[in-house]
């Protein structure tokens, strides 16, 4: 990647190609339950991100010898749209990148579900990039943790992740692709809010030990906003249940 | 928390110096958390605090009642695929393997499975065991065969009397296990 290759990313009064601050998200938007066949599903739009996951599970484990006596099997699967980029058209054939991003997806999203409740049972959750423009791993984490939720699996909490990078030296929340591309180093970091721990962690370029701890409180109170939306996006789907259960109390 | 207030998994649903974690709850940092996606109810009495969860996973638990094809027949064993939950009316996309032993087989004494069940049966059954590979159980009158063919002609078997027989080939089948109250082709 080259750094910052006479891109101008900041204005000059301090301000994103966007017009965002640096510390600003871009718009969030969830919906949970968008889909009828699966479990549970999400969709999420992040600025111009557009991703859709659903939730199968638990199941019966296909093939039978993957299922673990102990504990659920939870399988990932991120995938990108052919047309989901801007640039070329995307071989559909899972890429390098896109096995590596279903893996720490994955890695994400386990410590904060009980995998121990439901042994020899699979859980797969398929990600769908529709459209995508920067930090979608941890957009597509923020969907996923819905999309479980709404299927009723138990979890600790939910998690939610945002992508902090360096631009012109600066510290910026929530990177789009043209930042992504040209800045000078990107850092997914995901979170439990509730239990604030640090579930993600990823980085390129370089970053000084002052600039993590920096990045890491910038990252947990944008996380605190989409952990609000991701609330609201439940609580939107399960509303009919709660007049119905208000109803029976009444 | 107040009752019936609702609450996403992690969200605190009481301290632990105050409530027994309960269904869909449990504990952490001195907090009663949410599990799921629900609402809470608090039991003064007992001090427990539970969320009446919006959505619950629709596996089979031990006492379900489900419904199962069956497709492997040993003497001692009947590999079945269950389909369909009676108990949380819940279908399975993906069925569920299953195992019903001899033993649970019927009140009766069997010497082989092949007496009771044939092949592509539906069975009407109750679950005995915790987790997968579940374990299934036809003893009692309301469980056993809910639709059966002829092995010969492949007919839907009817009921007469205690029997089932077969309407085009006039065969009787009188060991076939039936759920009594539930076979569809009286």
């Amino acid at each position: 990647m080259t750094a910052g290759a006479g891109v101008k990313l900041l204005t000059e009064d301090g301000r994103r190609l966007d017009g965002r601050a640096l510390n600003e998200l871009r718009r969030c938007r969830i919906e949970a339950g968008v889909l009828k066949n699966a479990d549970g599903s999400a969709y999420i739009e992040l600025g111009r991100n557009k991703i859709i996951v659903a939730v199968y599970g638990p199941r019966e484990v296909h093939p039978r010898h993957e299922a673990l006596p102990d504990r659920m099997l939870l399988r990932c699967r991120y995938s990108m749209l052919p047309f989901s980029v801007a640039e070329e058209r995307k071989s559909p054939a899972p890429t390098r990148r896109e096995v590596e991003i279903s893996k720490v997806i994955r890695e994400a999203l386990e410590p904060a579900i009980f995998l121990e409740e439901f042994p020899r049972t699979s859980v797969d959750v398929y990600i769908e990039v529709i459209e995508a423009d920067g930090s979608t791993r941890v957009a597509s984490i923020t969907a996923a943790a819905v999309a479980l939720a709404d299927a009723g699996i138990p979890m600790r909490d939910l998690v939610a992740g945002v992508s902090i990078g360096k631009i012109e030296g600066k510290l910026a929340v929530d990177l789009s692709g043209i930042e992504d591309q040209h800045g000078e180093g990107d850092m997914p970091i995901a979170m439990m809010p509730r239990l604030g721990e640090v579930t993600l962690m990823q980085a390129d370029g370089r970053f000084t030990r002052e600039e993590v701890a920096q990045a890491l409180r910038m990252a947990r109170e944008a996380i605190l906003k989409l952990y609000e939306e991701q609330k609201r996006a439940l609580k939107e789907r399960y509303s009919k249940v709660l007049a119905a259960e208000l109803g029976e109390e009444q | 928390m107040v009752e019936g207030e609702f609450v996403v998994p992690g969200d605190e649903v009481g301290v632990i110096e105050e409530f027994v974690p309960a269904a869909g709850t449990y504990a952490r940092d001195g907090f009663v958390r949410a599990k799921a996606v629900g609402f809470v109810r608090v039991d003064a009495l007992k001090h427990e605090a539970s969320v009446a969860q919006a959505r619950e996973v629709p596996l089979p638990r031990l006492g379900d009642v489900v419904h199962a094809v069956v497709t492997g027949l040993r003497d001692s064993v009947v590999y079945l695929d269950v389909f369909y939950n009676e108990t949380r009316n819940a279908h399975y996309a993906v069925p569920f393997r299953a195992i019903l032993h001899i033993s649970e087989a019927s009140n009766e004494r069997l010497r082989s499975t092949y007496e009771v069940f044939g092949y592509g049966d539906v069975v009407r059954a109750t679950v005995i065991s915790r987790k997968p590979p579940y374990m299934l159980s036809t003893r009692g009158p309301e469980y056993g065969l809910i639709l059966a063919r002829c092995p010969r002609c492949m007919a839907p078997l009817r009921k007469r009397g205690l029997w089932l027989y077969c309407p085009s080939c006039r065969k009787t089948f009188k060991r076939r296990k039936i759920a009594s109250r539930h076979y569809l082709l009286r």
